[in-house]
């Protein structure tokens, strides 16, 4: 099996801190249940955002769970180029204006034109909107309480905190059903800005 | 109000099974959504990792050992012994 | 992989043995320079001067060398010897108790203070947040950990817990023993020790918390 798997610089396991080589076989330290080779489907990647994406070939029996993969081993096929400095600040934009879409459609159900934040390009532009809208108050102040604080994770550069957010913020407007939703959007994203 | 995203742990919760999850005690899900939060949560990245310094800081405390005279005497001692 | 590293260990246990039984002075005093640093240590768990450790020391390898041709070799040699230091150093503390006000035996252990003051996260009843940092910690200036000054405040901090948590965190993070051992050697059972040694770790990292917020780091 072909998956993915986010590590940190320098090809660090970011709980382990085990340094992954290149293209060499590694087998799971035991065979203890958990203690495989972690990796991620398509779906799974905005709950493990890290600085390094790589392909990730997998033996052995794989064991498929809500939000990664198990295998007994793997080996780095090679490294996601286009997954970048670059590519996290993007996400890191795009998890806090998801918050801010969410946000006007909260604001339109409560009847509230906002048509400056709708219009926003830019972060700071967005977080200045969000600081001068009118007293709030129940959904619609959540709402934008979790867009201005998204704006603020994504201008720290915290991709995965904004997008996590994001995902939140669904939540809030639309149910339980909305974090998976959330999440799938921007699993979408990952694999459209990468090529996957 | 309850938590948005109920199987999510909170940071209070993080620091409680902090040392659960360094000794590796966790059930499986529970190991899966402490690193979850890890990812996104940069307060409890901290938290986690400044235990595992204070882990570090506690190995390197150096005991002084027994003086010379003290060493000296245990080698009369064991020449003793195995006569 | 347990296994191999503990047949080495009894391995390594029998050469020593064999050499202490053949009145090899070399590897005596070897054994004692590997071992009297940490049984300074544990003996200081129980005695309240670096005096009085010291005797715990001495008389537990006058005890280890008068045993050593009965030992079977049941639990490993540094298990066996640390059992007898414990002894030796825990009724040396009985005996200075009976002339030392109790408040000097350090404190009592405290189940319920929290790891991280519980102001320091949002309230249950937060709309967002609820149960997350409201003044989350900061990352440490980490060259600054391993400095003297800072290892001075963890000593310091290690010797202001309570003596259960004391002992846990001494053998498990201190001396580096593994669970199991200090399990064995203490009497606890796995979560019990994993309890003791949260309470230890969270208050040794919350002081040197305010030690690098006093300046003392970045």
């Amino acid at each position: 099996m072909i998956a993915y798997k986010f590590l940190a610089g320098g090809r660090t396991g970011p709980f382990t801190g085990y340094v992954w080589p290149e293209r060499q076989w590694v087998d799971a330290p035991s065979s203890r249940e958990g203690a495989g080779v972690h990796a991620c489907r398509i779906a799974d990647l905005p709950f493990w955002i890290d600085h390094e994406l790589w392909q990730i070939e997998l033996a052995g029996p794989v064991v498929e769970r809500e939000t990664q993969v198990e295998a007994r081993r793997g080996r780095l096929a090679g490294r996601v180029g286009s997954w970048d400095a670059r590519a996290l600040a993007e996400f890191a934009v795009h998890g806090a204006l998801r918050a801010r879409d969410l946000a006007v459609l909260a604001l339109g159900d409560a009847g509230i034109r906002s048509d400056a934040l709708a219009r926003a390009v830019t972060l700071q532009e967005t977080r200045v909107v969000l600081e001068s809208l009118p007293a709030l108050s129940g959904v619609p102040a959540e709402m934008a309480a979790y867009a201005r604080e998204a704006c603020t994770r994504a201008l720290d550069g915290a991709a995965a905190s904004a997008t996590h957010m994001a995902a939140v913020a669904a939540v809030a407007l639309l149910g339980p059903t909305g974090f998976a939703a959330e999440r799938s959007i921007q699993s979408r994203w990952i694999a459209e800005r990468c090529g996957l | 109000m309850t938590r948005r995203v109920p199987e999510e742990l909170t940071c209070a919760e993080m620091v409680r099974l902090v040392t659960d999850f360094l000794e590796d005690a966790l059930s499986l899900e529970d190991r899966t959504h402490f690193e979850q939060h890890l990812v996104f949560c940069k307060g409890c990245a901290a938290y986690v990792r400044q235990m595992r310094k204070t882990i570090e800081a506690s190995s390197a405390l150096k005991g002084e050992g027994l003086s010379a005279e003290a060493q000296a005497e245990l080698l009369r001692l064991f020449k003793g012994t195995c006569k | 992989m347990d296994d191999l590293r503990a047949a080495a260990a009894s391995a390594e246990d029998a050469r020593i043995l064999d050499a202490l039984r053949a009145g090899d002075e070399k590897a005596f005093l070897a054994l004692v320079q590997s071992l009297n640093g940490p049984m300074l240590r544990v003996a200081s768990l129980y005695v309240s001067s670096r005096g009085v450790a010291e005797e715990a020391v001495q008389e537990a390898w006058v005890g280890v060398l008068s045993g050593l041709p009965r030992f079977e070799g049941r639990s490993s040699l540094r298990r066996w010897i640390f059992g007898i230091l414990a002894n030796c150093a825990k009724s040396r503390g009985v005996r200075e108790a009976r002339s030392t006000p109790f408040s000097d035996m350090g404190p009592r252990d405290d189940e319920d203070e929290p790891a991280v003051d519980p102001s320091r996260f949002l309230p249950p009843d937060h709309p967002r947040w609820p149960g997350h940092w409201s003044a989350p910690p900061t990352a440490w200036a980490e060259e600054q950990v391993l400095n003297k000054e800072s290892l001075a405040v963890v000593e310091a901090a290690i010797a202001q817990l309570p003596m259960n948590q004391r002992e846990v965190i001494t053998l498990r993070d201190v001396l580096g023993w593994n669970s199991a051992e200090v399990c064995e050697s203490l009497g606890l059972s796995e979560g019990n020790q994993r309890v003791l040694l949260h309470r230890a770790r969270s208050k040794v990292r919350g002081v040197l918390e305010k030690h690098f917020g006093a300046g003392g780091g970045r």
